[in-house]
């Protein structure tokens, strides 16, 4: 018996959103579900009293217009590669998977998920940046998947491809677009432009099974990956977050060994390295309503704000990692949060 | 448990019937129990329903309690059916003008509508109105919201009239057919939102909780202690579903010194 409503059963939509294309698509697209009319989107995504795990049950979506801000200076949890002008923004509150180790968990209250549909005025809150900062050397990087993964939306609202159709008609903007989904294909028939960074999250079996087991498996990703690499993409592998437990370094080590069986790793842009770490604030959010993983009952230490694994444990897992991974990369091209 | 909350007499004694639901004297106000389900009477309007609700709560407090507001409501003819039963999706308070949006979660087939409460009934024909009408929902949601989650609050409404007649003149017969008519759709729901409950439930068992209230009085552990210690045996219990905690791990201590040595102990023991 089908206990839970499919997800999106319920599409909750602000009056001011309605007209826009991408709501448009999205309602065709959820013709069966009920659209619900709401004044203001944090009127259902902001409620006081819900339980983000029950809520990912069946999930519903939120068609809303966002205000600014637009535009938000990167996180120092994330590799900056190198360059000054990184930002990230949020076309796209929450995710469709719902990944063990995941800060969404912590950040809203809500399980549900939220659209922005005035594409625009993202695009237009980058075009101002971009004339205000000092790109002669450096692009500015946005990365437009951070608070959600916009590729496994791509067949619901297809966002992606839209964002990609932007960076085109920017000389000096490079976006990251970080997925585990498996559906590069839908991209597949696009040109591939080398302002348009494509990172896959990739994680062994075991670690996806257990942990993101929401999200397309391990193989499936590979194949994805693989395939925008082949088709000539910028490609990005993230190795983030790694996993520690017994016998870690054999698993990782034989996981590394068939990702680059499958991907020419001198074709690969660069690759990610982290382990698990969180905002001490939403990883007390989430230990609060006590959690089933057991990711949040391991023993971490909290330093600048940050919940991880202790350094010494972190640094010589990374080092061993980093070992590792320059059997097939320069080190030049492996980037560590440590 | 669940627990059925519902305005009139009349609405609430076909449900009391229906799951022999036996009378418990106790309160002071109607109050029906079977089991893990339960009814409470909170009378026409808002004025009752915090005082009744958290009388109720002061007895039958926990993680994965349900309420189920059951009643009829007004209608609209272009819009709903009468005899009809609706789950709500969507609650304005009129007096407020503040909007509720209630999870809906269970599959649960039902048609879904609107609703607005109000303070007086309305007899007119209900005028600019475009969804139903009942008089007590904004208020148990709110209330409600301060004890329990978004989840585990849901309305049910069975359209009775078109807002042409005052709740308190529609017939107790009338009113009786009614919820009647629509008692497996109501048993139906319930079934499938008890679901929802198994989300909730924790993590240690009983058994497991004697075991931590021993090493916490024991150790006199303080009470940073004694969360970590709840923590990791979380962690623990995780890990291992079919396992002990084994008593031996609580040792006799006659100082604070040997106390940490066995807490740290016992923690290494549970993260391994």
């Amino acid at each position: 018996m089908k206990y839970f409503q499919p997800n999106f059963s319920h599409i909750y939509v602000e009056r001011g959103a309605l007209d826009y294309p991408l709501s448009q698509i999205a309602l065709k697209k959820f013709s069966k579900s009920k659209v619900i009319e709401v004044d203001h989107y944090k009127d259902i995504f902001n409620r006081t009293g819900q339980d983000f795990q029950v809520q990912k049950k069946s999930m519903k979506l939120i068609l809303a217009k966002k205000t600014e801000p637009f535009l938000y200076p990167a996180s120092e949890m994330v590799q900056e590669f190198g360059t000054p002008n990184v930002y990230y923004n949020t076309p796209i509150l929450n995710c469709l998977y719902n990944c063990d180790y995941c800060f969404l968990q912590g950040m809203y209250s809500s399980g549900n998920m939220v659209v922005f549909v005035n594409e625009s005025d993202f695009m237009d809150a980058i075009k101002i940046k971009m004339a205000s900062l000092n790109l002669t050397l450096d692009p500015m990087v946005v990365s437009i998947s951070y608070n959600t993964d916009i590729m496994a939306m791509e067949n619901i609202i297809p966002m992606a491809s839209r964002w990609i159709d932007f960076v085109k008609t920017q000389k000096k903007l490079l976006i990251e677009i970080r997925t585990k989904s498996a559906l590069f294909s839908l991209i597949k028939k696009m040109i591939p432009h080398e302002n348009v960074l494509l990172s896959w999250t990739l994680s062994p079996e075991k670690i996806a099974e257990e942990f993101e087991s929401t999200a397309p498996p391990f193989n499936s990703r590979l194949k994805s990956a693989k395939e925008a690499v082949e088709a000539g993409w910028a490609v990005r592998l993230c190795f983030d977050p790694i996993i520690l437990f017994d016998g870690w370094f054999e698993i990782y080590s034989q996981f590394l060994h068939e990702v680059f069986r499958e991907i020419n790793p001198s074709k690969v842009r660069d690759v990610t390295l982290g382990v698990f770490r969180m905002n001490k604030d939403f990883y007390k959010r989430i230990k609060k309503r006590e959690p089933t993983s057991t990711l949040f009952y391991d023993n971490y230490e909290i330093k600048d704000g940050v919940v991880s694994i202790g350094k010494k444990e972190r640094t010589e897992s990374l080092e061993k990692l980093e070992e590792l991974l320059s059997e097939y990369l320069p080190k030049s091209k492996i980037l560590i949060w440590k | 448990m669940q627990c059925i909350l519902s305005a009139l007499k009349a609405e609430s004694d076909p449900l009391i019937n229906f799951f022999k639901l036996k009378k418990d004297d106790s309160y002071s106000f109607p109050f029906y129990k079977k089991n893990d389900l339960c009814l409470i009477g909170i009378g026409v309007g808002k004025n009752k329903i915090e005082k009744r609700i958290f009388t109720f709560l002061n007895d039958y407090n926990s993680r994965s309690l349900q309420f189920i507001n059951i009643g009829i409501a007004g209608g609209k003819i272009n819009n709903s059916e009468k005899g009809e039963i609706y789950l709500i999706n969507k609650i304005k308070d009129e007096n407020s003008n503040e909007n509720y949006f209630p999870d809906l979660i269970v599959n649960s087939n039902l048609l879904e509508h609107s609703t607005i409460t109000v303070d007086k009934a309305i007899v007119d024909g209900g005028g600019d109105y475009n969804c139903l009408v009942d008089m007590e929902a904004s208020e148990i949601y709110k209330v409600c919201l301060k004890r329990v989650l978004v989840h585990q609050i849901s309305f049910l409404k069975i359209v009775s009239d078109y807002m042409d007649e005052d709740v308190t003149s529609i017939s107790k017969k009338k009113i009786n057919s009614l919820i009647n008519e629509k008692l497996p759709e109501i048993d139906t729901f319930l079934k499938k939102y008890k679901n929802l409950q198994e989300f909730k439930s924790s993590i240690l068992g009983n058994v497991d909780l004697v075991w931590i209230s021993r090493a916490r009085s024991e150790l006199n552990l303080t009470e940073t202690q004694y969360h970590q210690l709840l923590s990791f045996s979380r962690g623990y219990r995780l890990k291992n579903p079919n396992k002990k905690f084994e008593d031996n791990m609580i040792l006799k201590v006659y100082s604070k010194t040997e106390r940490n040595k066995n807490f740290k102990n016992i923690c290494e023991i549970l993260s391994a």
